[in-house]
């Protein structure tokens, strides 16, 4: 579904990705995993196109991606929950679904995926007239996929989707992701600093370092692999990290 | 104090284009006045050959300016969009803007001769009569379509698909963009829309008041005061904060005597700056981010 070839990209003169070459394969989870600052959320960026790689070539169902504007890219199927969930705080949350589908295809479809969205996640139909700055973390963190799929991606990334939330929280977002990918067929790349997360809703998984991939492979391989673990992400042999 | 009213929202118009190109986008526009004058002269230039009532030349001074309003963005401002930050930004657009003034105040000068022109038609110097108080058709006919205008705005950043990619894109560029709107091109339609306004308040205040080629930095000052009563980017807060002004002026007036009329208003602006430089309605610090 998704090919990147020999990426490297830059934030200004620093280097943040060397040769990165990944696949994404329709239907699967895919997870990156690594220490901050590793490059993670810097490969998502550029699959969908806030950052430009200087070399290299993104091949999305056969198109090429790296010269393509971010908005156009969505257009493609490819829509990104970003870090920090970036709301727009002002907006109510429904206007921030609605906003979500702002693609000419999502648009024709609007109102039938917002009612699927609240399907997902009731309380964003609660809260439907609230301004999303005054919503709790988890509320936030459904909203923001909820914004994404509104655009009715092929393919989603998730760029740390755990950070600041409660664990009960994030299994309730983690099992509508798996629904979503198991009944919508539904591409997902998860970005995760939790390594225990990643790796129990991934079915393959990158590891990442210095900008560069060290390691690839089935989620329960990488899981086996007790040095490999302990090496890269500092986590012991029972997948808890140390 | 109704002569207040009628003014004041002729201030809230004349700031509507200045306060939407700073919200949205940032820049700050400080050739508005000379785009205000313009929208003046394209009037003046409708009703002198052809004619034609100022209120009428409306619709066709917005369709005017707005073309112009697209080619100063792709032109002098779009540029500016690669600037890493916000500061960068505002200054640069001062400076380019600044660079606009001198370019089209001598190109109206070229056009249509350094004389203070105002339109002279039939209603100029009438009045009506409002529950006892005489009030000019001019001052009366700005107050409507400074309404009016203010309701549509309104209504479009509130309930259209484009507002609500204005609003977007205002908030989070990036983040609206992942979403699927093509920032630049709301950038750019927006910017026509802002000019476009600014063309509307010249109409206004070429049958109100006059014009003429170096006028602009007058009618800017007001629109800095409002919008600085407003608070940044509270596009919806502008025509009240000028309805305010425009009270706050009559009661200085009052006071201290028509010579003083814009010392009132400076008076105010700073006064503002010291004590709530996040304007009026706005909830919250000012931050810079």
């Amino acid at each position: 579904m998704l090919e990147a070839s020999n990426i490297s990209a830059f934030y200004g003169d620093i280097q943040a990705l060397w040769n990165i070459s990944l696949v994404i394969r329709g239907g699967e989870i895919v997870t990156f995993i690594g220490s901050n600052g590793a490059g993670k959320s810097t490969i998502m960026k550029t699959i969908v196109g806030l950052v430009k790689p200087k070399e290299g070539n993104i091949v999305f169902e056969g198109i090429r991606l790296e010269r393509l504007p971010a908005h156009k890219i969505v257009d493609l199927g490819i829509s990104m929950v970003p870090e920090g969930r970036r709301l727009f705080p002002e907006m109510t949350v429904l206007e921030n679904l609605e906003v979500g589908a702002s693609t000419q295809a999502a648009s024709r479809a609007r109102s039938s995926t917002v009612n699927w969205i609240h399907e997902l996640f009731p309380i964003l139909e609660e809260r439907s007239k609230q301004v999303a700055g005054t919503l709790s973390g988890g509320e936030q963190q459904m909203l923001a996929i909820g914004r994404a799929l509104m655009a009715r991606p092929k393919l989603l990334l998730i760029d740390e989707m755990s950070l600041g939330l409660s664990p009960l929280v994030v299994e309730r977002i983690l099992q509508v992701i798996q629904d979503v990918n198991r009944q919508k067929r539904l591409t997902i790349v998860l970005v995760e600093q939790d390594v225990g997360i990643a790796l129990s809703v991934a079915d393959r998984g990158y590891i990442i370092e210095h900008g560069r991939i060290v390691a690839e492979g089935d989620t329960k391989l990488l899981q086996g692999d007790g040095c490999l673990m302990e090496a890269y992400l500092g986590v012991n042999p029972k997948g808890k990290t140390g | 104090m109704a002569y207040g009213v009628l003014v004041g929202a002729m201030y809230g118009l004349i700031t509507l284009g200045l306060g939407l190109l700073m919200g949205v986008m940032k820049f700050l526009n400080v050739a508005h006045g000379t785009f205000i004058i313009l929208g003046g002269y394209v009037s003046y230039w409708l009703f002198t050959r052809y004619g034609l009532n100022p209120y009428l030349s409306i619709p066709l001074v917005i369709v005017v300016m707005f073309i112009i309003g697209l080619v100063v963005y792709k032109v002098t401002l779009s540029p500016l969009l690669k600037l890493p930050n916000v500061g960068s930004r505002l200054n640069s657009s001062m400076l380019i803007t600044f660079g606009i003034i001198y370019v089209v105040d001598n190109l109206m000068t070229i056009f249509w001769k350094p004389d203070v022109r105002s339109i002279v038609a039939p209603f100029t110097g009438r009045s009506m009569d409002f529950f006892g108080t005489k009030l000019s058709v001019t001052g009366l006919c700005g107050f409507a379509v400074a309404i009016v205008i203010a309701v549509i705005l309104y209504f479009v950043l509130g309930r259209t698909q484009f507002g609500k990619h204005v609003r977007a894109a205002t908030q989070d560029a990036e983040a609206a963009s992942l979403c699927g709107i093509n920032v630049h091109r709301t950038y750019l339609i927006s910017s026509g829309i802002a000019i476009a306004l600014a063309g509307v308040a010249g109409v206004i205040i070429v049958s109100s008041y006059s014009i003429s080629p170096n006028s602009g930095l007058r009618w800017l000052l007001v629109a800095f005061v409002v919008m600085i009563l407003a608070g940044e980017g509270n596009i919806h807060a502008i025509v009240p904060a000028g309805l305010i002004l425009g009270l706050l002026e009559a009661v200085g007036v009052f006071i201290v005597g028509a010579p003083y009329r814009q010392v009132v208003a400076l008076v105010i602006f700073i006064v503002i700056l010291i004590f709530r430089p996040q304007g009026l309605f706005r909830k919250g610090r000012l931050t810079y981010g």
